[in-house]
């Protein structure tokens, strides 16, 4: 603005917060990169880059085409050192098919003007598999011998645990009933007390592995007969347990060793809550 | 969870008093008296040599 009523604004610039040529319509740059990571059942994005801000907050939106899927509300931030991180997550339940937009604005406290759009995208994974298993990692991922202790688990072929469950009902063994679809074991065995299928009893016992090493600390559902679609699934973690991550992978042959398909690692606080994914 | 006084007892007897007391009361947590607590129940105050081998392998 050169001038108010006919009087130049010149000596007045940058007074008070008074830009003359600020114009009402500017729209700050944005060049970060965002690494993008999709997993079965939501996604979340790292966002680096982005020196021209301070501490900004980011406004962050799902599409599949059109449709958004995930609004700004429902994506997660978490605090470091009282300061919003630049790593946000998200569930992504939608059934829509095809290739996630996820679009990115900054937004700097204080300043009412948004940045550019930013845009990456992703895949949803799809999980479907014969054999399914749960392993006990550190928060960073790494196999770990801190035991899983499972009261319950069940998966679920719809989003946020509906539709069809497996197993559909209790597990009396490790095999039985058969109708129920599954044969469940795990990597070590320290008492039948705590054998694999007490995480599918629907009683208060457990699948505790109690004793186990880095490599056995793992617990399996085997799909007998048809394999389904996963979309969401419930696990239990006891106090008993001495991890508070799990990693999800899944294999067609049952072998593990590097055929798997690895679905991410999951935050399930031991603390005898059902925590629910997806 | 509820326990029997024999279930708690041998619990104790498996770790120490010690460590017991300063587990109940939070003050330091023991990953032994919790195991070994938890197995007393299910095995209703009974532990075996595995048991304690294995409490005992938890102690700080």
């Amino acid at each position: 603005m050169a001038s108010i009523s006919g009087q130049s604004t010149s000596n007045i610039d940058n007074v008070d917060g008074f830009f003359t040529t600020q114009g009402g319509s500017g729209t700050a740059s944005l060049s970060p990169t965002l690494t993008i990571v999709g997993t079965p059942f939501g996604g979340n994005v790292t966002i680096s880059n982005f020196s021209s801000y301070t501490n900004p907050n980011w406004q962050v939106e799902v599409f599949v085409g059109a449709t958004r899927i995930v609004s700004n509300a429902q994506v997660a931030r978490s605090l470091a050192s009282d300061q919003l991180t630049d790593f946000l997550s998200w569930s992504d339940t939608s059934a829509l098919t095809g290739v996630r937009t996820v679009k990115v604005r900054a937004q700097t406290f204080g300043d009412f003007v948004q940045s550019a759009e930013v845009t990456g995208t992703y895949s949803k994974q799809v999980v479907s598999n014969t054999y399914m298993r749960i392993r006990g990692v550190t928060a960073a991922g790494a196999d770990s011998s801190n035991r899983l202790g499972m009261r319950n688990v069940r998966f679920f072929e719809g989003t946020s645990q509906s539709g069809t469950q497996w197993a559909s009902g209790n597990m009396t063994s490790n095999t039985n009933p058969t109708s129920n679809g599954v044969t469940l074991s795990q990597g070590h065995l320290y008492s039948t007390t705590y054998d694999a299928y007490k995480a599918m009893d629907g009683s208060g016992s457990q699948a505790w592995l109690l004793g186990a090493s880095t490599a056995n600390n793992w617990w399996q559902c085997q799909f007998t007969g048809t394999v389904p679609t996963i979309k969401s699934f419930l696990i239990l973690m006891t106090s008993n347990a001495d991890t508070s991550y799990i990693r999800l992978q899944g294999s067609n042959t049952g072998s593990f060793s590097g055929e798997e398909t690895d679905y991410g690692v999951y935050n399930i606080p031991n603390n005898n809550t059902t925590t629910n994914i997806g | 969870m509820d326990y029997t006084q024999e279930q708690i007892d041998v619990a104790v007897e498996a770790t120490s008093a010690m460590c017991f007391i300063l587990h109940v009361t939070g003050e330091v947590y023991c990953d032994a008296v919790m195991v070994a607590m938890q197995l007393s129940h299910d095995q209703d105050g009974v532990l075996s040599e595995k048991d304690r081998l294995e409490i005992t392998s938890l102690m700080p």
